[in-house]
Order: C-alpha cells, then sequence, then structure tokens
C-alpha cells in the first residue's frame, strides 16, 4: 500500500481585557496605554517598577499555531505457504515546523520484519500440545526531530512588546541556533517468540531488544563566552537493552466460572554510550547535578557520601580520599557517589480476572522495582522565615510558599544535637550560611536517596451485569454496575511514607497524591 | 485502460507535487526567522539590550561605606565586592557581568554578520543597521573589557590580558582565548569608526544607537586610553548632534524639576520620581541595570567625606536619605541614595558634559573646561552656588580633581567611580591614591577597614568560564 497524507492543525486564541467595565450598561473606561506603559504613575503604595508602576499593555492578546503536515508512506506485507511473512513500512514526514532545515525534513522512517510461524510447519503438526508457536525478528529506524521552536539550524525570533520600545514592538532571540543540530535516531532490533501451549490455555510472548539511539536530544550545555548557558543539542548516543515477557493463562474454567492471569515483566537496562558536553564536568557540586553521565544509565541519580553534622550543625561529607569536610566547593567529580537510576530496571503486572456468570472480579496489580530517588527533605536553612517582601509584589512571590518541612523541627539547634540529628542548623544570616558550609552535602547526601521500588494494586473492579431477561423488561442492550478500588499501595521500599508516583526523583519534591485508594462506583446502561 | 491508469498516477502525482510546496510554506505566527533587512531593525529593538543586569561597580566605587546590621544580612556577592575580595562569583555562579551583555554580543554579532545578506532593504538602511549593532558590541565590549581588563596602559596593554574576540554568533564554539587588552580596545575603536559615518544622524529614539551616542562613546573610549587629542573633536561632534535630535536630548534642570509641581516630584518611599529610561532626557543612547542599592538595600551608603562634598544647596541631595529604608538613621552623617533605582550607563548627557569639561582641562584649556562645568552645575544647584573658586578654575590639577568630585556628586553608588578609579591608576597625575572601604557598625564605630590590592581593580573571571576554558589564564 502507498499512500499520501495532508494533515493540517490550527489553533487560534484571543482575550481582550477592558478596565473599569460596567456588566450591566456593557461600558468601560478609556485607558491611556502609552503613557501609562512608559511613564507610569508615581509614588503608588505597590510600585512594580523601581517606585513608580508601570501598566503594560494588555488589552489585547492573540495566539495563532497553525501547523501542516504532509506525509508520504508505504507498507507492504507478504505471507507465504501461511508458514513465511514478510513485513516492511516506509514513511517520511514534511511539515512547516518552523526552523527546521530542509535537509533534516526528509529522514525517512523505515522498518523491515520477517516471521516464522513453526507451528505451520508439517514437523510440528504432531505436536498436538502446541497450538501456536513463531518467531519473529524486525529492524526499524526512527527519528525524532525537537519540538518546534525549540531548537532549529536558525535563530528563532519572538516577538517582544514593550511601550519601551519604539513602535512598541521589537524581535529577541528566542531560541539560538545550532548549526550542527541533527536528528535523533533510534534503531532498534527486536527478536520474539510467540507461543501457545494446551488448547490455547497458556499463550504469551518473549521479545528481547535493543535500541540504538544516536543524537540524542536533550539540553547541552554550552561555553559561556557564546552567549548562552544550553541549548537543544544533540546530547549523545544510548544504548537501550531488555527482555520482555507476557503471559496470559487460563486457570480455571468450568462450568460457569472462568479464572484468568495476565502476567508481564519487563527488564530495562539503558547506558549512555556518549555524551557532547560543551564544557568538562569537574566538581562534585555538578555531579551530584547531573542525570546524563558517559558509561552510567541516564537518568542516574548521584549523591555526596554524607558524613554527618560537625558541632555547629554544619553537614559534612566524605572525599573519595577519606577526609570529611563542610567547605563548600571542594568536592570533585569523583567524590560524588553512582546510586542507581531513577527510571525502574523491573517494571510489570500481574491482572487476575474472575467470571461467574453475570459476576466479574478483576485485581490489577503493577510493580517498579530496582531504582532510587531523592527524598523530599527541609530546604530551609538560611533567611528570614517569611513571606517575600512587599517589593516583590509584582512577581506574585508575595504571597506564595507553602509551611516548612516538618524535618524543619528536627534540625540541629545545639552543640551536641549532631549525635542524633542529620538535619542541619538554622542560620539566619545568608552570607553567613553560604561562606561557612553548602547545606546541598545534605539535601544532595546520600542518606537521602531511597529506593523506589513499590508495588500497588492499580485497581480492583467488581461488575456485575444484568441478566438479559432484565434487560428485556427494561427496553435496554447492556446494564452494568460496577465496583471499583483504585491505587492502594501494597508494598513499598521506602520508609518516609512516600509514593515513588508522585515524587521528582531528581529533586526530591513530593506533589500532591492525586487518585489514591480512590472508591468508585459506577452504572453503564446502553439502549 | 492501461493508458488511464497511466494518465490518472500521472495527474495524482502533478498534483501531489503542485500543492506540496504552497501547503507547507505556511509561516507559522508570532515567531520568525531574520530574513528582512526590517526583521534586523526590529531585532535592535528588545529589552535584553536594554536591562544589562550588571552592577558590580557600584559597592566597589571608594565613595560609599557599608553598615552593619545590614551588611552581614546582604547578598554574599555585595560583601565581597566590597571588600575587594578576589573571589567574587561562586564556582558554578554565571556572572551577571557577563551573562547579558555575553548574550547581547552574540546578537549584535548576528545583525552585524547577516544584515548584508538580507532582503528588501536599500544598502543604506543595511549599513545603518550594521552600524547600531557594531556601535553596540564597542558598547559591550567596553565594559566588559573594564571589569574583566587591567586598565588601558599604553605600556603594557599589548600584553595584558583582556577578554575573548568573539565575532561569530555561534553557540556551539568551544574554544575561547583572552585577547590582550589592547586588542579588545582596537575592536572597540574600529567598530566604532566604522559604524560612526553610517549611524543614523538625528536620535529618535533613546534606545537605539545615533551618530551622537557613537560619538560620545567613542570619545569616552579616547579618554579611557588617555587619547585627550582624539576625544575633544568627537566630544564637540556629540554636541551638536544632541542639539540636532528628534527628540528632547538634555540635562533635566534640577531647578525646574525639583521646584513645586516639577517632574521629579513627588520624593517618595524609593526616592524622587525619576523618569524611566524611554522618557529620561539625559539618555543619549539609553543601557541599564537595576540597582537595590538604590531602592531598598540599606548595607551600601555614601562616606561622610562624599557627603560633604556637596554643596548643602546642591539639588542632588534630594537623592539621598538619612535614614535606612523602613529603619532608623545612619550615624556619622552617613547618607543612603534612593533613586535613581536604575544604574543609567549607556550613553547620558551628563557624563558627556564632565568627559568634556575634563578633555579641555588635560589639553589645558582650562576656561573652556570651566564653562562646561559651569553649565552643568547650572543644572544642578541653585545660580549662587555654581561658580568654581578662582584657585581651582586657574589650575589643571585641581581643576581635574575638582572635575573628578563633580563626576562622584553626580554618579555616586551608581558604580561610575569604579571606571574611574580604574583608569586613574595609569593616570600619572592620579596614580599614587590609595584606596579603602570601611565597615561601621549601626553605632558608627570602625568595624573593619579594606584596602584595594592593585590587582583588584581587575575582576577575577567567574571560576564557571575557567572551568569550561581550562587553557585559559584568570587574572591573578
Amino acid at each position: 500500500m502507498v499512500g499520501q497524507e495532508a494533515q493540517e492543525q490550527r489553533e487560534t486564541t484571543n482575550g481582550s481585557l477592558v478596565r473599569g467595565y460596567n456588566d450591566l450598561l456593557q461600558s468601560f473606561g478609556a485607558v491611556d496605554y502609552a503613557t501609562l506603559g512608559v511613564t507610569g504613575v508615581t509614588g503608588p503604595v505597590m510600585p512594580n517598577n523601581a517606585g513608580r508602576s508601570i501598566l503594560t499593555n494588555d488589552i489585547f492578546n492573540q495566539a495563532d499555531r497553525q501547523t501542516r503536515f504532509t506525509s508520504y508512506y508505504a507498507n507492504t506485507g507478504y505471507t507465504f505457504d501461511r508458514k513465511y511473512v514478510l513485513n516492511g513500512s516506509f514513511r517520511v514526514d514534511q511539515s512547516n515546523l518552523f526552523g527546521l532545515d530542509k535537509s533534516a525534513q526528509n529522514k525517512p522512517i523505515w522498518s523491515v520484519g520477517g516471521k516464522w510461524i513453526l507451528s505451520s510447519e508439517r514437523f510440528m503438526k504432531d505436536l498436538m500440545w502446541l497450538n501456536h508457536l513463531a518467531t519473529r525478528a524486525t529492524y526499524g529506524l526512527t527519528g525524532n526531530s525537537p519540538a518546534p521552536g525549540t531548537a532549529a539550524s536558525y535563530d528563532i525570533l519572538a516577538t517582544q512588546r514593550s511601550s519601551f520600545l519604539p513602535g512598541g514592538v521589537g524581535l529577541r532571540v528566542a531560541t539560538p541556533s545550532n548549526a550542527k543540530l541533527t536528528w535523533e535516531s533510534t534503531s532498534t532490533v527486536n527478536l520474539g517468540l510467540d507461543f501457545a501451549l494446551l488448547n490455547n490455555q497458556i499463550s504469551g510472548s518473549v521479545d528481547v531488544y535493543r535500541k540504538k539511539t544516536d543524537n540524542l536530544l536533550g539540553y547541552l550545555p554550552t561555553n559561556t563566552f557564546t552567549g548562552y548557558a544550553s541549548i537543544v543539542g544533540n546530547l549523545g548516543d544510548l544504548e537501550n537493552k531488555g527482555i520482555e515477557l507476557s503471559l496470559n493463562t487460563l486457570n480455571i474454567r468450568k462450568g460457569d466460572f472462568k479464572w484468568n492471569t495476565i502476567f508481564n515483566v519487563a527488564y530495562n537496562k539503558n547506558t549512555i554510550t556518549k555524551l557532547n558536553l560543551g564544557a568538562p564536568v569537574t566538581t562534585g557540586r555538578d555531579r551530584v547535578n547531573q542525570q546524563y553521565v558517559a558509561g552510567y544509565p541516564a537518568f542516574a541519580v548521584f549523591a555526596y557520601e554524607y558524613a554527618g553534622l560537625d558541632n555547629m550543625g554544619d553537614p559534612q561529607i566524605k572525599l573519595a580520599d577519606g577526609t570529611v569536610t563542610k567547605t563548600p566547593n571542594v568536592s570533585k567529580v569523583n567524590d560524588a557517589k553512582y546510586m542507581g537510576t531513577y527510571q525502574p530496571v523491573w517494571s510489570g503486572g500481574v491482572a487476575n480476572v474472575f467470571n461467574y456468570k453475570s459476576f466479574s472480579l478483576s485485581a490489577n496489580a503493577v510493580f517498579n522495582l530496582g531504582h532510587v530517588m531523592r527524598r523530599d527533605v527541609n530546604g530551609f536553612y538560611y533567611g528570614r522565615i517569611l513571606h517575600g517582601n512587599i517589593e516583590n509584589l509584582s512577581t506574585g512571590a508575595g504571597f506564595k510558599g507553602g509551611n516548612l518541612h516538618a524535618d524543619f523541627a528536627a534540625r540541629w539547634r545545639q552543640p551536641g544535637d549532631e549525635s542524633h540529628t542529620n538535619i542541619p542548623s538554622y542560620v539566619a544570616n545568608p552570607a553567613i550560611s553560604t561562606a561557612r558550609r553548602d547545606v546541598t552535602h545534605y539535601t544532595r547526601g546520600d542518606i537521602n536517596v531511597v529506593s523506589a521500588s513499590f508495588v500497588k494494586l492499580r485497581d480492583i473492579t467488581l461488575g456485575y451485569s444484568l441478566p438479559a431477561l432484565l434487560l428485556d423488561n427494561l427496553k435496554a442492550d447492556q446494564v452494568t454496575f460496577r465496583l471499583q478500588l483504585s491505587n492502594v499501595m501494597l508494598w513499598k521500599a521506602n520508609k518516609d511514607g512516600i509514593d515513588p508516583e508522585f515524587i521528582s526523583a531528581t529533586f526530591g519534591n513530593r506533589s500532591m497524591l492525586a487518585n489514591q485508594n480512590a472508591v468508585s462506583f459506577g452504572l453503564n446502561v446502553k439502549f | 485502460m492501461k493508458t488511464i491508469y497511466k494518465l490518472t498516477l500521472t495527474i495524482a502525482i502533478a498534483t501531489l507535487c503542485a500543492c506540496k510546496k504552497s501547503f507547507l510554506e505556511v509561516t507559522p505566527k508570532g515567531k520568525l526567522i531574520a530574513q528582512k533587512t526590517a526583521d534586523y531593525d526590529l531585532l535592535l529593538s528588545n529589552l535584553d539590550f536594554v536591562n544589562i543586569g550588571a552592577s558590580a561597580q557600584a559597592p566597589m566605587g571608594d565613595e560609599v561605606a557599608a553598615v552593619e546590621p545590614y551588611f552581614s544580612g546582604s547578598a554574599l556577592k555585595t560583601q565581597r565586592l566590597f571588600r575587594w575580595e578576589d573571589v567574587v562569583y561562586e564556582p558554578t555562579e554565571d556572572a551577571a557581568e557577563m551573562k547579558v551583555p555575553l548574550q547581547n554580543i552574540y546578537m549584535y554579532n548576528k545583525v552585524i554578520t547577516e544584515v548584508p545578506e538580507s532582503t528588501d532593504g536599500t544598502e543604506q538602511q543595511k549599513l545603518s543597521i550594521a552600524a547600531e549593532a557594531m556601535a553596540g558590541r564597542a558598547w559591550t565590549y567596553f565594559l566588559l573589557i573594564n571589569y574583566f581588563g587591567k586598565p588601558y596602559d599604553p605600556t603594557s596593554s599589548a600584553t595584558d590580558p583582556g577578554f575573548p574576540i568573539v565575532k561569530e554568533a555561534d553557540v556551539t564554539q568551544i574554544k575561547f582565548t583572552r585577547a590582550s587588552v589592547k586588542e579588545v580596545y582596537d575592536f572597540i575603536v574600529s567598530d566604532l569608526t566604522t559604524a560612526i559615518p553610517n549611524l543614523p544622524a538625528r536620535t529618535t529614539h533613546r534606545l537605539r544607537m545615533s551618530k551622537a551616542a557613537g560619538e560620545g562613546l567613542l570619545a569616552k573610549v579616547y579618554m579611557f586610553m588617555g587619547k585627550y587629542n582624539e576625544a575633544l573633536p568627537l566630544l564637540n561632534a556629540a554636541f551638536i548632534n544632541i542639539g540636532n535630535s528628534a527628540i528632547p536630548v538634555r540635562l533635566y534642570d534640577y531647578n525646574v524639576t525639583f521646584a513645586t509641581g516639577g517632574a521629579f516630584l513627588p520624593i517618595g518611599l524609593f526616592g524622587p520620581a525619576y523618569p524611566t529610561i524611554p522618557n529620561n532626557e539625559e539618555n543619549v543612547f539609553g543601557k541599564q541595570a537595576s540597582s537595590n542599592w538604590t531602592l531598598t538595600n540599606n548595607e551600601i551608603v555614601i562616606t561622610k567625606q562624599t557627603a560633604d562634598l556637596y554643596a548643602p544647596t546642591d539639588l542632588r541631595l534630594k537623592f539621598y536619605t538619612p535614614n535606612a529604608y523602613s529603619g532608623s538613621a545612619y550615624p556619622n552623617g552617613m547618607l543612603r541614595r534612593f533613586g535613581p533605582t536604575t544604574i543609567q550607563f549607556g550613553v547620558t548627557v551628563s557624563d558627556l558634559y564632565l568627559l568634556r569639561a575634563e578633555c579641555k582641562a588635560r589639553l589645558n584649556d582650562l576656561s573652556g573646561a570651566v564653562a562646561d562645568l559651569e553649565a552643568f552645575r547650572n543644572k544642578r544647584m541653585p545660580a549662587g552656588s555654581v561658580a568654581i573658586l578662582t584657585g581651582i578654575a586657574s589650575q589643571q590639577l585641581p581643576l581635574l580633581k575638582f572635575i573628578m568630585e563633580e563626576r562622584i556628586r553626580e554618579f555616586a553608588v551608581l558604580g561610575y567611580r569604579w571606571f574611574d578609579m580604574r583608569r586613574l591608576s595609569v593616570d600619572p597625575l592620579f596614580s599614587n591614591t590609595t584606596y579603602t572601604h570601611t565597615l561601621f557598625s549601626s553605632t558608627g564605630t570602625v568595624v573593619s577597614t579594606y584596602m584595594l590590592k592593585p590587582e583588584r581593580l581587575v575582576l577575577r573571571l567567574p571560576q564557571k568560564a575557567i572551568d569550561e576554558n581550562p587553557s585559559m589564564q584568570n587574572n591573578p
């Protein structure tokens, strides 16, 4: 099959804002934005621009986004003698997405695959217990370009509106160009085995794969003297290897009763094989902030080797040569320890489904194992325990910020406390705190990296369908009741009450739980 | 049948190819790639060129002192700058004194290299836009070399390490080497001399470069190189072109702006009602850095000696308060500057007046210098206080010292003094000066004093930049 496809998407939003609007009369005031934008008002109660207040012209805004794609594709499939199957596909996409070079537009995506259905072979025909057996092999190449507007081989300019500028409008460089930008491409080799045994009571598949990603896209730190701190560029190469198993068994089938189990498990190991950095990483401080390091898995977590507090309540670390120090910025790359990756190494799930007459019961559990995360710890160790002051009103910071972390109460307060707490002291003066110590020795210390493994009952559902006789009376096609309990934590490795699904593993910020231990009741009626 | 198939196929392919081009050639709105000359013109209008964010010079001038307990609570960088410490930036910090300036260099380089190839513009328009970018690049390099390079000394500048000269807008570059101070100054002078003939003859907007601004800037650069003969004709030309501006470019008369109903009133919590950058008539070319030391920060004040430089009638005293922001009065007669809350350091008329007075004095035109100085002072204080004592007006060195003090009176706490201290250090007339900073307790007793070491007239490059460029030599 050969095809062509054209697509357009257009989004337009606009808004207008008037001041002094009277809903009843639908009238509004006249505002001199030209003057208020530059001269503003002097001596207001809460100035937003250095002693005066300026009002930017926000009377109207419009955003228009139009994307167009054309694609050419071809698919082919051929089966010979019901035993051998060959597949091939090919695709080229082009778009008006901004800043893509002509040469980057035409990257073809293709795959080829073959399948040998062994069970159709004559020599397998006699194996009555074997219903189906086939081996598969595919090789494919896919490409990925940066999100539109985030990177390009040209400088992308964006409009800037400000009353300060001539005519109220100007242009700024939104994204500097990266002349060396190329496609991210992934080649995948996949070998698979499909099987069904014992009258199809057991079926499943095993897949082994190797994915090689070249020119991985990501934020690339650049040299200070270029004028920009980072750009979207080609970070390096990544390799993923893994094995996936899925098994579907029909355990019992007796009369009206049926019990099915679906089990799958996947193991993945990835390694950054090459990393392009504009500047070498030399300090421990840089290393504990790194997620990508050559020779380590992607999404790596590094930490200082924590060595407790000193008698001033300052966090100390142990360097690779064994010395214990609290001095900021002395640690080197090798002083940071690799703790693991925050991407699950093992993942999978088990689902059990029971059916009896009109009742059904299903339980679905998932697991993620073998990965790590940072704990959320107190991050407040200096400065004033206040909301931002009034001058920050224009940024909104004045009213933001929540309560302090409960760990703050357990911090070091007086000499001797270091024997029973690891939480650094509070030093009111930020300058003294910064000069004397580095609190990230604690917050990014190894004691605050914990296992993120967990097993969770994703949902357990009891369903009941009304029998056909009742349905006739109701003149309905189908009526189903459903009672569901979802997201129940069955087991987690950490002892801090952290749900690993609700924490940013790199920064250790917990987010609000949602839809956990939720009970829902459903009624589904079809006429 | 076969012919029909072929025909259909041909039509189908023809249609596809025909519609392909126009279908994809729809430019997304709101963002663009510069192509037309007008795009490059708009690219020179943007706030990144206006808000420079570099203010390290302010706490380093010798006209200021620091006061406890505010000083201990101030930012680490402020404390380090005030103490003239060797290391100012944290190892992973992007130095504010380099960040925006280098980003601006990128944009200026882009305009300079690309505008000649742009479409839909006349040669003259292209030359003018490139000239604006070159003059802007020169302003930026002049700032950078005065942070990170030694003051220009003709005997050593050819070997003094300066700042990398970047001429290409390319974020993938990784090799940078420091050019010498002389090379950087030569680059600045070459940019400005190339640009000036093509700059817009009239100043039409304060955020855009004009001939007057280019000439004024080049004059200042020459004065920082000690080339007063070259500077004077440029200053004169700049004043002529300023007179020819399409918008008012002139000194504010403080006798009017601080009189009843004046433009600088009321004097509020944040000082006099000083105009914003595009409205500020003293700007020939506007560049600014916001400064908390003239807004709400209390740690940096002017010393008693600085306060004593002002005649009691001097209206510039309206920019000072004896009190901390929402706090009590300072000891020892020290004053806190409040307003303007931004450092205006593009090309300003006030700076040009004082530079020309100095230039004339250096070239022994003492009466010309006094005339400029009095014309300037006339706008800053009542007529009765303007005149300069004959003992000063008639001798070169006392007059030059008076002009330097006038620069302090005009620009205290705004960082101008730091750059003056640097250039005076290589000036035989002033070179033996030593500088100290004093930290006072809240009751006015001396807590500590700090001496400025000669090598600290130069900021060290931030460690982050050195880490990224291991072969680069940092300043001692």
